[in-house]
């Protein structure tokens, strides 16, 4: 019998009651592996299947996945609290897909997004009902032919329901910037949508 | 008020495979970083104990034999 496994397990339990937070605060402080692992149980399906509407190949999904969970491990020391930690994790999931998909397709960068964001006036402003009334499946199709970052900041505003200023704090962008972006998207999506109808 | 993007949830399993994978990966990191410390932090400040207490000793050897009060030297005479 070995004495030393018991205390184990009764730790290995309070750990697994923790609140996200403590967690966070347990992995930066002890670099607690299993506290970590906990983390991962909790969210790891919630960002592969948040990875997969950017990556639609099951496996690179899969792979992207692990490599940002190896990432996060280094930044949750940046996480302040701000804000919930899913809504800090979904955040930092956005920004690894949009810079995975950035790196590999070479996709315009944000920089030069934020520039011809003032270049272009802003289109007509569209409510939201009009969204709403769409077909889930129509959608998906449409979604799938934006642009990532057009598809990123609708899926973080109408899935996520992530703020104006949670959106801007992910993309590192001015709030007018964001909503000027998220008008475009709209259009855009419904564009594409009309289009899948002909 | 019903929301199509929700209706877009989907709901994929992740295999267990991903997670023995990231689970190895954070440990040989926790090695990599304790190793880091082992020998970069901790050894020098060891070597450094170790050197300063070995000057020390040398500075102790070379004040002369005379101003020391060595109880064996004045038993022998």
């Amino acid at each position: 019998m070995n004495p030393s496994k018991e205390p184990d397990n009764h730790e290995l339990q309070r750990v697994s009651k923790l609140s996200d937070e403590e967690l966070v605060k347990r992995v930066v402080s002890l670099k607690d592996a299993s506290a970590y692992g906990i983390l991962y149980d909790r969210y790891a399906e919630k960002i592969y299947n948040r990875s997969l509407r950017f990556i639609p190949i099951r496996e690179e999904a899969q792979d992207l996945t692990h490599d940002l969970f190896i990432k996060l491990y280094y930044k949750l020391k940046l996480f302040q609290g701000q804000s919930s930690f899913s809504t800090w994790l979904y955040s930092f999931t956005y920004n690894f897909c949009l810079n995975y998909l950035n790196r590999k397709h070479k996709v315009k960068q944000e920089k030069e997004q934020e520039f011809t964001d003032q270049l272009h006036d802003a289109p007509e402003e569209i409510d939201d009902t009009e969204l709403m009334e769409l077909k889930a499946e129509k959608l998906k199709a449409a979604l799938s032919q934006l642009e990532v970052n057009d598809r990123a900041i609708l899926l973080m505003k109408y899935q996520d329901e992530f703020s104006v200023k949670e959106i801007a704090q992910t993309l590192e962008i001015g709030e007018s910037a964001v909503k000027m972006r998220i008008n475009r998207a709209k259009k855009r999506v419904l564009e594409e949508y009309k289009n899948l109808r002909q | 008020m019903r929301n199509p993007f929700k209706e877009l949830l989907e709901n994929e399993k992740l295999p267990d495979l991903i997670k023995t994978k990231v689970m190895k990966d954070i440990n040989l990191i926790n090695l990599s970083i304790d190793l880091a410390d082992l020998f970069l932090v901790k050894n020098p400040d060891i070597i450094k104990t170790i050197l300063d207490d070995e000057l020390d000793l040398r500075d102790k050897k070379d004040i002369s034999p005379t101003q020391k009060n060595d109880p064996n030297s004045t038993d022998n005479e």
